[in-house]
């Protein structure tokens, strides 16, 4: 029945299911690339699902949204909104993976493969990853309308109806978009451009758990209310998260309206994607693809070395990891994420007025108003580490292994040169704010000290827990986010548990705080001689396979 | 020199490399050929330590490879089939970075890439990024690299991918040059003419297994073969061409 179908719009089913499958196993298909380190043929957890647990995350910080506020369209429009606003990012940043890839062109456009099998194809692949994602960030807020006055399923069904839709016309949209934009633009441009736009996405994730529990503190959402109006036609949310209001019996003409204007724009924009998402367009993005950037003359690139880092492993680590952070967008934007997060948790704890308080003498409100961008400096590391490994030059790495190199001390060497060029002037720019607030020039002092030494220890304990040559493995759709969302838990707890227990007792004492800064000391050196040990003894089972 | 004895190479049910015993002494060039899949590069890859072996030994310039990875390393120039380098960085940021791996100072470094990258015609574009070069200006960069630390034994898997032909012609030379001076080569490649103009003797290994040794001339006399082409195909289990391409011919009439 559903071949029928297909012949009827002109689809062969034998080759659409043959490129379905194809695209749905790159996608769901376990990491099948073999690492430096695990052992040969042990599969990772898919890629695809990976992805689903970021988004998953997002939707866990939304349904607190749904819990604190009673009014269904207000919360339902919000959701959608930020939903919205998340796929069209991942479409984005993704495109030539989620919609249309240019190499397409190369591989079928030599084959009887008709544009509108193509089409069906890739707008069920596309529907799939909708699938996934939305589901994922519905999953928790739809449990939330299913269970939260009674049992009403038909809530929870519709706003996982209402995500999809909206996911789906979102990407529409993007597609629509993104041609007339590579017209204009090239695509390497487009590409830096859309990575911003992912990093704004991933300080969205990590940000919005901290503005949804200020606002929660602040009653701000419980206090808010929304209602369906006729002016409201025109924005997109509403199109779809009127489902949720009209599922529960509430204004019913107005949320059809909505709702048919959704389903209107989508069939649409549908039409218009049609003659879009062809081999025609794939050869398009191609021709695009190849078409060499305008640019100025490449400026020249000696190599100087990096003062610390004048020799050897050191000298090598320092040299591939500033000149990737100064070409490798990938790179640099997860490193330069940390900007954008500690203004906003800086402005959070200054929200409430009174500066940041001097621990050595008001630990509780230095407590109060600091913990986020303590946070933020848990996370750095975490974020660091992570960005250093995977690569697109991963492939580059063989050189590692094919040199007398000691792949121990490339691995600490990199550690180090993460610590000196990036998480050290970090933690002196926490310093110089300090010193705007602290009662003290010693007290700073000091607590920069002790910040930089358990700064240290978490890269320490990262290098230990997962030793990787730097740039080394290869960036899979949505491994990076879910291995760093584990990490920053882990970290931003440990880090803060820390601070308050200095703080509240440490801090008190100037005994306490000479023996907590020599500890530390210690403990760094300790940690030293055991990552040395840890990572040289792993470094022997590293092993490069393409 | 190369020596190499029982060296095996399994991936689970498969093997790749089965029992291959040969040595490679010093001035000599040795062709090593294949066809697709039968086990070149995965010799060549447990040979430069890059993959450990599931049983045998291996010892280049008198260490064994995987007991003393390290000096063997020290000693050894390798350019991979693949040939992927950090494109971010520069020709001279990029052999300065190598170097570092060797650890080779930096001064003697720079006179040395200097040296290399100018033999091959590319110094001028030293501080350019690798990203903005050609394949075969890569392929340049790649050799300098490998020939950088002044290695006793060199390993060579497709080295003349991309190249022109003055660049071919250049590192065809150099091999020899090289050889002359002592070095032990180790030339892994697809292009028998190459081979056969170059190399001093010629290992053809099949599934994994050495199937023949000796000069060009040797193996087209021991196979009573009229080139070293016919000899390949005759050993590596392919059929008479002719008698093939008739069956190929028939087959798609029939299909």
């Amino acid at each position: 029945m559903i071949d029928r179908g297909l012949r009827r719009f002109g689809v062969d089913p034998v080759q659409f299911r043959a490129l379905l499958r194809t695209t749905l196993k790159v996608d769901f298909r376990a990491g099948m690339i073999k690492s430096t380190v695990r052992k040969p043929g042990k599969r990772r957890f898919p890629p695809m699902l990976q992805l689903a647990l970021f988004h998953g995350f997002l939707g866990l910080v939304l349904s607190a949204l749904v819990i604190a506020n009673a009014n269904l369209f207000l919360t339902a429009t919000l959701l959608i909104g930020v939903v919205m606003f998340s796929i069209a990012t991942s479409v984005l940043v993704e495109f030539q993976a989620v919609i249309i890839q240019p190499e397409d062109y190369e591989v079928l456009a030599p084959r009887p493969v008709s544009s509108r099998t193509y089409f069906a194809a890739r707008m069920a692949n596309l529907l799939a990853y909708l699938g996934v994602t939305s589901t994922a960030i519905g999953l928790f807020p739809s449990l939330v309308y299913t269970f939260r006055n009674g049992f009403q399923p038909q809530l929870g069904a519709a706003i996982l109806i209402a995500i999809l839709g909206a996911a789906v016309m979102v990407s529409l949209l993007v597609i629509f978009f993104y041609v007339h934009l590579m017209r204009v633009v090239h695509p390497k441009k487009l590409l830096r451009v859309f990575s911003y736009l992912q990093l704004l996405q991933s300080f969205l994730v990590y940000g919005s758990g901290m503005v949804f529990s200020m606002m929660l503190d602040h009653r701000i959402i419980q206090d808010l209310e929304l209602h369906m109006e006729a002016w409201m036609l025109v924005l997109p949310p509403v199109w779809f998260s009127s489902l949720v209001p009209l599922a529960a019996g509430e204004k019913i003409w107005l949320s059809l309206a909505a709702l048919l204007t959704g389903a209107g724009v989508i069939a649409l924009l549908g039409m218009y994607v049609h003659g879009r998402l062809s081999l025609e367009y794939a050869a398009l993005l191609a021709r695009q693809r190849e078409r060499s950037e305008r640019r100025a003359p490449s400026t020249a690139h000696r190599p100087s070395s990096v003062p610390l880092f004048g020799r050897g492993e050191a000298r090598a680590a320092a040299l591939l990891i500033r000149n990737q952070f100064k070409y490798d967008i990938k790179f640099r934007l997860p490193v330069l994420a940390i900007v954008p997060l500690t203004i906003l948790y800086l402005l959070t704890g200054l929200s409430s007025g009174g500066g940041l308080a001097d621990p050595f003498v008001s630990p509780a409100e230095h407590v109060s108003k600091t913990t986020l961008l303590y946070f933020a400096l848990a996370f750095f590391p975490v974020l660091l580490m992570a960005a250093m490994v995977r690569s697109d030059s991963w492939q580059a790495s063989w050189i590692f292994h094919a040199t007398p190199s000691d792949k121990g001390n490339l691995v600490l060497a990199m550690k180090d040169v993460l610590m000196v060029l990036f998480v050290l002037p970090y933690v002196l720019a926490l310093g110089i704010l300090f010193a705007v607030y602290f009662n003290s020039i010693q007290h700073v002092v000091v607590h920069v000290l002790i910040l930089a030494l358990l700064s240290h220890c978490i890269m320490q304990l990262l290098v230990m827990a997962n030793p990787h040559l730097p740039f080394s493995r290869p960036l899979r759709k949505g491994e990076r986010s879910s291995g760093i969302f584990v990490g920053i838990i882990i970290a931003a707890v440990g880090m803060t548990a820390t601070i308050n227990l200095l703080a509240r007792w440490i801090y008190t004492s100037p005994v306490g705080t000479g023996a907590t800064l020599v500890s530390l000391a210690v403990l760094t050196i300790i940690f030293e001689k055991l990552a040395a040990r840890r990572v040289r003894r792993k470094a022997a089972d590293f092993q490069f396979t393409m | 020199m190369i020596r190499i004895t029982d060296l095996t190479k399994r991936f689970e049910e498969t093997v790749a490399v089965d029992h291959i015993t040969l040595s490679v002494y010093p001035g000599e060039i040795l062709g090593f050929l294949g066809p697709n899949g039968a086990g070149k590069s995965t010799t060549v890859k447990m040979l430069t330590g890059m993959l450990q072996p599931t049983s045998g030994t291996a010892e280049i310039a008198g260490f064994d490879v995987q007991r003393f990875p390290i000096e063997v390393k020290k000693r050894i120039g390798y350019i991979p089939e693949s040939g992927a380098m950090y494109e971010n960085l520069s020709p001279a940021e990029y052999l300065d970075f190598v170097a570092s791996l060797y650890h080779i100072d930096p001064v003697v470094a720079e006179s040395r890439y200097c040296e290399l990258l100018d033999l091959f015609g590319i110094l001028h574009a030293k501080d350019q990024r690798l990203a903005e070069f050609s394949k075969g200006m890569k392929q340049k960069v790649l050799i300098s690299s490998a020939l950088l630390h002044r290695p006793e034994v060199l390993f060579l898997d497709e080295p003349l991918n991309g190249l022109d032909a003055n660049a071919a012609m250049v590192v065809k030379e150099l091999l020899k040059k090289l050889a002359a001076q002592g070095k032990t080569i180790f030339f892994s490649s697809h292009i028998l003419e190459v081979v056969e103009r170059i190399c001093t003797r010629i290992i053809i290994i099949d599934r994994g297994q050495q199937i023949i040794a000796g000069t060009a001339r040797s193996i087209v006399e021991d196979t009573d073969s009229a080139s070293l082409e016919d000899a390949f195909s005759r050993i590596t289990g392919v059929r008479d061409t002719e008698e093939l391409t008739s069956e190929f011919m028939a087959a798609l009439e029939r299909v």
